[in-house]
C-alpha cells in the first residue's frame, strides 16, 4: 500500500531522489492557512485601533479588547509569520539549491496539517462561553494559571499553541534536511543563495527553541488541571524563563528570511550578486548564535535576572545587523537599481527596519527599557521591525516571487499604489506611538488618559491607510491569479537557481542544471552567454 | 544613587544621537543610490562590479563595536546608579492587586488604597531618597511612573526594592504597566510630590489620623 502523492517524477529518471510529498504542496497547505490567519488576526487589529480612535469606550467591552489583542498577537507570532516563512523556505529551497523536493516531506506535511488544526482550536476559543485566550500572547503566569484565566478558552489557547509549535518545528526540521541532505551537485555550503543561508539558520533557530515553548505550554495546562508547576515564589519568573527562551528567538525566525528575501531582491533589481557574500554569511552565522542568549533582556523591569549580560549580548546584536545593511547598501551602492515593485518593498524595509532596529538598541539598554517596558513605545519598536520591516521584506518576496510560483505578472502600477498607501499607513500608525509611550501610555489597554487622544486618533487613521493599502493588494493578486500576464520563467533576469527552471515550477527542472559555480549561477550563466555573444571579455 | 529622571535624561540622548546619526546616514546612502546608480532600460554590459570588500566590512565592524561599547559603558554606568537602592528615611511598601494599589508608609503607620475605579493616590517628598519595597497580592503588575522614567514589576511571591528621588514638588500620574486582566487598562494612580516640608506636615498629620481612627 502506498501513500506517495507526488512529485510525479518518473523515479527511473531520477533514481536519486525518493518519492515524497510535494513541498509545493506543503508550502501551500501551511501558505493559505497562514493567509487566512493574517486576514482574521490583521482585522482584529482594526478593530483594536477602531476602539482606540478615541478615549472612552465605544465599540468593544474591556473583556473583547483582551481577547482581541491576545489574539491578534497570537495570530500574528504563532499562526501567521512563523509558518508563512517556514511556508516560503518550503517552496523556494529546494528549488535554490537544485532539489527535487524536501527531506523529510511526510512529516513536514504532518507538521502543516498539525498547524492549522492547532489555529483552528487556538481561535476556536471564540466559540466558549469565557471567550478565547486573554492573557496576551506571551500568557505570563500566574495571570495565564486556573485562577487568572479559568475557562476552557484559555485551554483551548494552551493546547492550540503547542500543537502549532510542534508543526513549526517539524516544517523546521525538514528545511534543515533539506539544505543538509539534498543540494544538487555542486551547490557547496558557500554556494547556497542568500535566502537559502537565512531559511537554514531560521530553522535552526525554530529547532532549538520552539521545544521550550512546548515544555512551556505543556506545564502551564498541566498547572491550570493539577496546579503545582508554577505556582510556587520563583513560578511566574520560571515561566518568563521558559517562554523568552522562544519568544525572543522567534523574532529571528520571523526576521532573517525576510532580510534574506531582500537580499535576493536588492540584487537582482540592482543587476549585480549581492555585495560582501561571506561576510554577510559570517554576520548571520554570528547573529543567530547570539540571538539564542539575549532572552530575558526582555525581563530587565522584573529585578531578577542579571541585566547587564543580556543587554550585553543584545547590544553586540548590532554588529552583524550593521554588517546586513554594509552589504545591502553596498550593492545598491555599486549596482544599477531597477526600480520595479519589489525593489520599492526591498527598499522600504531597509530604511523602516532600520527605525525599529535603532529603537532594538534603545531598549537593550536596561536603564532606557525601566521606562518604555511595556509601553507603546515598544508596541511601536515592535511593529517597526515586523510590519514595517518583515511584512514590507514579505511583500518584497510576494512582488519578487509570484511570478514564480503562478507564471504570471503581479501589475506595476497597482503594486506601486499598494507600496505608497502602505508607507503612509504604516508611519502614520506606528511613528506616534514612540510617543505615546514615552509620554506614558502602556500597552495592551482598551481605553487611555484624554492627553493621549490626539496621536491615537492619528494612529487609527493610518490603520485604515493600511487596510485600504491592503485592498490593492487583494485586488493586484485577484486580477493577476485570474488574467495576468505571462511572466515567462524569469521576468526579472534573477540570480539564483529558482530562476532556472520553468515558472510555475514543474517537475523535471532540475534534471539538468546549470553549472553551479558561485551563490549567483544564473547571473554566472547569463554573462557567460553574454561574453560569448561578443560582449567584453 | 537612584532612579532619577535625571540620569534617564542624559542616557537617553546617547542613544537617541546615535540612533538619528545612523539614520541620517543609511537613509542619505540609499538617497545616494537612487540618484546615482539608478539605471532604466537594459542591464548595462561590461565588467561585474566589486563582488565585496573584506578590509572595508571589517572596518565597518569596528565602528560598529566602537560604537556599541560607547552605548554599553555609558548604560552600565548609568544602570549601575539607577539600580543602587540604600537605605533611606522614607520608605513606602507598594503591593500591587486585581485591580488597584496600596500605599503603606510603614514609619507612620498608615496606609493609602484605592482600586481601577477610584484610583489612590501616592504622596511622597520632593529631593528626598524614597525607599520602595513592591510586591503581589495575585497576577504579576507593574509599577510606573512615566515622569520620573521607571517602572518596576510587581511579582507575587518576590519582594522588589529601588529607590527614587523625585526632583520637584508635582502633580503627575502612576499606570499599571504589566497586563494584568480585566480592568488592567484603568489601573492608575495619582502622584503627588510635595515639597520636604510640606510632607512631612502631611505625614504628621495622617499618622495622628490613622492613630486615633480617622480619616484626616
Amino acid at each position: 500500500m502506498t501513500t506517495v502523492v507526488g512529485t510525479g517524477a518518473d523515479p527511473a529518471a531520477t533514481p536519486s531522489v525518493p518519492a515524497g510529498v510535494s513541498h509545493r504542496r506543503i508550502a501551500g497547505i501551511v501558505g493559505a492557512a497562514a493567509g487566512c490567519f493574517l486576514v482574521i488576526s490583521g482585522i482584529f487589529a482594526l478593530l483594536m485601533r477602531f476602539e482606540l480612535a478615541q478615549p472612552g469606550m465605544q465599540l468593544l467591552s474591556h473583556q473583547s479588547y483582551n481577547e482581541l489583542f491576545t489574539m491578534h498577537g497570537s495570530g500574528m507570532i504563532y499562526l501567521f509569520f512563523t509558518p508563512v516563512v517556514l511556508a516560503l523556505g518550503l517552496y523556494l529551497v529546494p528549488l535554490q539549491i537544485g532539489s527535487q523536493g524536501v527531506a523529510l516531506s511526510r512529516s513536514a506535511l504532518f507538521g502543516a496539517w498539525i498547524y492549522v488544526f492547532g489555529g483552528l482550536i487556538m481561535f476556536s476559543g471564540f466559540l466558549t462561553d469565557t471567550g478565547a485566550g486573554a492573557s496576551g500572547w506571551t500568557a505570563f503566569y500566574p495571570l495565564s494559571g486556573a485562577s487568572g484565566a479559568p475557562g476552557t478558552g484559555m485551554d483551548f489557547w494552551i493546547i492550540g499553541v503547542l500543537l502549532v509549535a510542534i508543526g513549526s518545528t517539524l516544517l523546521g526540521i525538514s528545511i534543515i534536511g533539506t539544505v543538509l541532505t539534498r543540494r544538487a551537485a555542486g551547490m557547496t555550503m558557500l554556494r547556497l543563495a542568500p535566502f537559502t543561508w537565512t531559511m537554514l539558520l531560521t530553522a535552526f533557530l525554530v529547532v532549538a527553541s520552539f521545544p521550550p515553548l512546548i515544555a512551556a505550554m505543556a506545564l502551564l495546562f498541566a498547572d491550570r488541571q493539577l496546579g503545582g508547576v508554577f505556582s510556587g515564589d520563583g513560578g511566574p519568573i520560571a515561566y518568563q524563563h521558559l517562554f523568552w527562551f522562544y519568544g525572543h528567538p522567534v523574532v529571528y525566525v520571523m526576521f532573517f528570511p525576510l532580510i534574506g528575501a531582500v537580499a535576493e531582491v536588492i540584487a537582482t533589481f540592482s543587476r549585480r550578486r549581492l555585495f560582501g557574500y561571506p561576510v554577510v554569511v559570517f554576520a548571520l552565522l554570528f547573529f543567530s548564535a547570539t540571538s539564542m542568549a539575549v532572552w530575558a533582556h526582555h525581563m530587565f523591569a522584573t529585578g531578577a535576572v542579571v541585566n547587564n549580560y543580556y543587554s550585553f549580548t543584545s547590544h553586540l546584536l548590532a554588529v552583524p545587523a550593521g554588517l546586513e545593511y554594509v552589504a545591502l547598501i553596498g550593492t545598491m551602492i555599486t549596482g544599477s537599481i531597477l526600480l520595479r515593485t519589489p525593489m520599492l518593498f526591498a527598499i522600504g524595509f531597509v530604511l523602516q527596519f532600520l527605525i525599529g532596529g535603532l529603537t532594538g538598541i534603545m531598549v537593550a539598554s536596561p536603564a532606557i527599557d525601566y521606562h518604555v517596558h511595556d509601553s507603546y513605545f515598544v508596541v511601536a519598536h515592535f511593529h517597526y521591525t515586523l510590519f514595517a520591516g518583515s511584512l514590507f521584506g514579505l511583500l518584497a518576496g510576494v512582488y519578487y516571487w509570484f511570478p514564480k510560483v503562478t507564471g504570471k505578472l503581479l501589475s506595476e502600477r497597482i503594486g506601486k499604489v499598494h507600496f505608497w498607501l502602505l508607507v503612509v499607513g504604516t508611519n502614520l500608525t506606528f511613528f506616534p506611538m514612540f510617543f505615546l509611550g514615552f509620554d506614558g501610555m502602556p500597552r495592551r489597554v482598551a481605553d487611555y488618559r484624554d492627553q493621549f487622544a490626539d496621536l491615537n486618533l492619528l494612529s487609527s487613521i493610518g490603520a485604515a491607510i493600511i487596510a485600504l493599502s491592503m485592498i490593492a493588494l487583494a485586488i493586484n493578486l485577484y486580477r493577476s491569479f485570474r488574467a495576468g500576464k505571462a511572466s515567462g520563467p524569469d521576468p526579472w533576469q534573477g540570480n539564483s537557481l529558482e530562476w532556472w527552471g520553468s515558472s510555475p515550477p514543474r517537475n523535471g527542472d532540475f534534471e539538468e542544471l546549470p553549472p553551479i559555480r558561485s551563490f549567483a549561477p544564473m547571473l554566472d550563466l547569463r554573462r557567460e552567454v553574454d561574453t560569448a555573444g561578443g560582449g567584453e571579455p | 544613587m537612584n532612579a532619577d529622571r535625571t540620569l534617564f535624561d542624559g542616557l537617553f540622548t546617547t542613544y537617541l544621537v546615535i540612533a538619528i546619526a545612523v539614520t541620517l546616514v543609511v537613509f542619505g546612502a540609499v538617497a545616494l543610490a537612487l540618484i546615482k546608480r539608478r539605471r532604466k532600460g537594459p542591464k548595462p554590459q561590461g565588467r561585474e562590479p566589486i563582488a565585496g570588500n573584506v578590509p572595508m566590512e571589517i572596518a565597518f565592524a569596528a565602528l560598529f563595536t566602537v560604537i556599541i561599547a560607547f552605548a554599553m559603558v555609558r548604560t552600565f554606568t548609568t544602570g549601575e546608579k539607577v539600580d543602587a537602592h540604600p537605605a533611606a528615611d522614607q520608605k513606602v511598601e507598594v503591593t500591587a492587586f486585581q485591580w488597584g494599589w496600596r500605599f503603606a508608609y510603614p514609619d507612620a503607620g498608615f496606609a493609602i488604597e484605592g482600586d481601577s475605579i477610584d484610583n489612590p493616590e501616592l504622596v511622597v517628598p520632593a529631593d528626598r531618597q524614597v525607599a520602595f519595597t513592591l510586591n503581589s497580592k495575585d497576577v504579576i503588575h507593574s509599577f510606573w511612573i512615566p515622569s520620573e522614567r521607571f517602572k518596576r514589576d510587581a511579582i507575587p511571591g518576590r519582594t522588589n526594592r529601588f529607590n527614587l528621588v523625585f526632583n520637584r514638588p508635582d502633580r503627575t500620574f502612576g499606570q499599571c504597566a504589566e497586563y494584568c486582566g480585566l480592568d488592567h487598562a484603568t489601573m492608575g494612580f495619582d502622584v503627588t510630590v510635595l515639597a520636604p516640608a510640606e510632607f512631612d506636615r502631611w505625614m504628621e498629620r495622617h499618622r495622628r489620623a490613622s492613630a486615633e481612627g480617622e480619616a484626616p
